[in-house]
């Protein structure tokens, strides 16, 4: 009892039994996940497997069953509350079209009390935009460059990014994601980041939480992923031997197998072959096709 | 209050064109047309019309007290303008942002849904209507002083008259005097437009016009096969005339049944905004202008709780 009330109060978001169904559709199946302070967390998953209703539900942009706290708060009933440590990034591109650069700071800093307007102008100052500038001349570089540069200056608790790379050129992709490291986040804060791009995030991620028709397939941190994944390049003598220590996926690599196993001993590993931390992306596809939680 | 500050700054950046650079054009081509015949003068204006004038020397009094009471009149084109602007404001206001998924970065700031609704409220309800009042007046003013000019030029000088007429500045202060009463009256079409704005996914003039349209005349075809002989001519007046009507200066005269003439005399001598002001406060005695208020809040609460779940289109 006592800890469920704990970790209720430590964690940023603390999601139970989250059910979401469109129509008949399913979206969300009694999905469970916590979520600690100063993380940054990759919620991964294929197209409709259920990524963005889950961020909808903790921004409480829609309706859903089950329980959530966000920041101790229900999204569903205190939004207007939550809105002042949370922060999003929906999708690239949705700063309305008319709005010029200056228009667009006075506004956020008209109506959110932890905006810091000079450190957004600070920000602004290192790329092209100008104050007279509207969104509809821009790029869509430029318009994630203001986006940025309006959601950093704001001092929130959580800051959620769905897919916010997408249809970015590399150069903009790689300074986001520097930009987001270096000035923004510290251990007060946590970021939730959805992504398709997933070798693009994998080096700043803390923990990852992959998801899949509505199911949580796999919630890990970082340092217990690499304990417990294990990718092995196997040489032909050990092949037998490898497969009898259940592989949970195997590919060949220039005509060596290369197996990711699941809970294996480093020593028994060892013995078969070169072995490495497997990458997020490789786990991901291994995991699509089903580990055990 | 800050926020609702920076929400009506908002409304005003995104829609400076309906809101200030139409009705500045309008008033600009209205004197530009008006002060074509006087530039040209006798060239366009028959020798009549200037003998005319030139009598009216000895009664300048008269004259400027006539010009002073209905020199507003030249508003009336502004304030169609006016209602025509509302109407698609309001259409537009909870709609716009789905359609180009802006909403979601609207709902990224901790602005409530209540606020959000209630700003475009008070800009389609306060803030257009005072816009167009005061460019309507300072219009009416440049039109005044035009007719004055080219009285002058005729040896009829009414400029000491028009300026002590107490009429000149009570006019316009009546007008905007009745804009209470006038808001009272437009919420129900108000709060209807920007329902039906927060609630269709696309289509939302089709829908605003529609429904009533067909209400109207689902009741029309009722009519004819059951109820030949009852008069179902206040059923249309409810659905249509308040349901949209609402939004023109001056409808209440038609839902409460007030005779025209009360407004305007078949003398002209007897005009006066006074009156008028008078009568349309006095329309705050009746019921249906409350019920109506009722049914705009009950409308304002769902409008409200749509924007609240309703998604990007």
């Amino acid at each position: 009892m006592t800890s469920a009330e704990n970790s209720s109060v430590s964690s940023v978001i603390s999601a139970r039994g989250i059910s979401k169904q469109y129509g008949k559709q399913r979206v969300l199946d009694d999905i469970s996940f916590e979520i600690a302070p100063g993380r940054i967390v990759g919620l991964i998953g294929p197209n409709g497997s259920g990524k963005t209703t889950t961020l909808k539900a903790i921004l409480g942009l829609a309706n859903f069953d089950g329980e959530m706290q966000v920041l101790g708060l229900d999204p569903r009933t205190q939004r207007d509350a939550l809105m002042n440590d949370v922060c999003f990034i929906a999708d690239v591109a949705i700063l309305p079209r008319w709005i010029k650069v200056k228009q667009a700071i006075d506004f956020v800093a008209g109506v959110h009390p932890k905006f810091n307007r000079a450190k957004a102008e600070k920000y602004l100052a290192n790329t092209k935009l100008t104050p007279d500038m509207k969104v509809r001349a821009m790029s869509k570089g430029m318009i994630v460059q203001l986006h940025l540069a309006l959601v950093m200056a704001i001092d929130a608790k959580l800051l959620v990014l769905d897919e916010p790379t997408l249809g970015l050129d590399i150069l903009y992709r790689k300074q986001f994601y520097q930009n987001l490291l270096e000035d923004y986040f510290d251990e007060n804060k946590t970021i939730i980041i959805t992504t398709h791009q997933v070798e693009e995030v994998e080096h700043i991620l803390s923990d990852l939480i992959f998801i899949n028709e509505g199911k949580i397939v796999l919630e890990t941190s970082m340092e217990k992923m690499a304990g417990r994944f294990v990718e092995v390049m196997v040489a032909p003598e050990n092949f037998e031997k490898a497969i009898a220590l259940q592989p949970i996926d195997q590919r060949a690599v220039f005509g060596k197998m290369v197996m990711l196993f699941d809970g294996v001993a480093q020593e028994l590993l060892d013995s078969l072959g070169e072995t490495r931390i497997p990458g997020v992306a490789d786990l991901f596809v291994a995991s699509m096709k089903g580990i055990a939680k | 209050m800050k926020t609702m500050i920076s929400l009506l700054k908002r409304e005003f950046w995104e829609h400076k064109g309906m809101l200030l650079w139409t009705p500045l054009s309008v008033a600009a081509a209205m004197i530009c047309v008006f002060i074509v015949p006087f530039l040209y003068g006798s060239k366009l204006i028959s020798a009549h019309t200037i003998s005319r004038v030139g009598r009216m020397k000895d009664h300048t009094q008269q004259v400027g007290d006539a010009l002073a009471n209905t020199y507003m009149f030249s508003s009336g084109p502004l304030l169609a303008v006016m209602t025509i602007i509302i109407f698609f404001y309001c259409l537009a206001c909870l709609h716009d942002d789905r359609r180009d998924r802006s909403i979601l970065f609207w709902k990224s700031l901790p602005v409530s849904d209540f606020q959000t609704v209630l700003s475009k409220l008070l800009v389609a309800s306060l803030l257009i209507p005072l816009i167009f009042l005061t460019i309507a007046t300072v219009m009416s003013l440049c039109m005044l002083m035009i007719v004055s000019i080219a009285f002058s030029t005729q040896e009829v000088f009414i400029f000491k008259d028009l300026l002590a007429n107490e009429k000149l500045y009570l006019s316009p202060l009546l007008i905007i005097g009745i804009l209470p009463v006038y808001i009272l009256w437009a919420l129900p079409s108000l709060c209807w437009l920007m329902l039906v704005s927060s609630w269709a996914r696309s289509k939302v003039f089709l829908w605003a016009v529609g429904i009533p349209l067909l209400i109207v005349l689902l009741i029309g075809m009722l009519k004819q096969l059951m109820f030949q002989d009852t008069e179902m001519q206040w059923f249309v007046d409810l659905i249509l005339g308040r349901g949209i009507g609402g939004l023109i200066p001056g409808a209440w005269l038609r839902f409460e049944d007030i005779p025209l003439s009360t407004y305007f005399p078949s003398s002209r001598k007897d005009f006066s905004w006074g009156q008028i002001f008078m009568t349309s406060w006095q329309t705050l005695s009746s019921l249906q202008l409350w019920i109506g208020v009722l049914v705009a809040a009950c409308m304002f609460y769902l409008t409200v709780r749509l924007r609240r779940w309703r998604e990007a289109a």
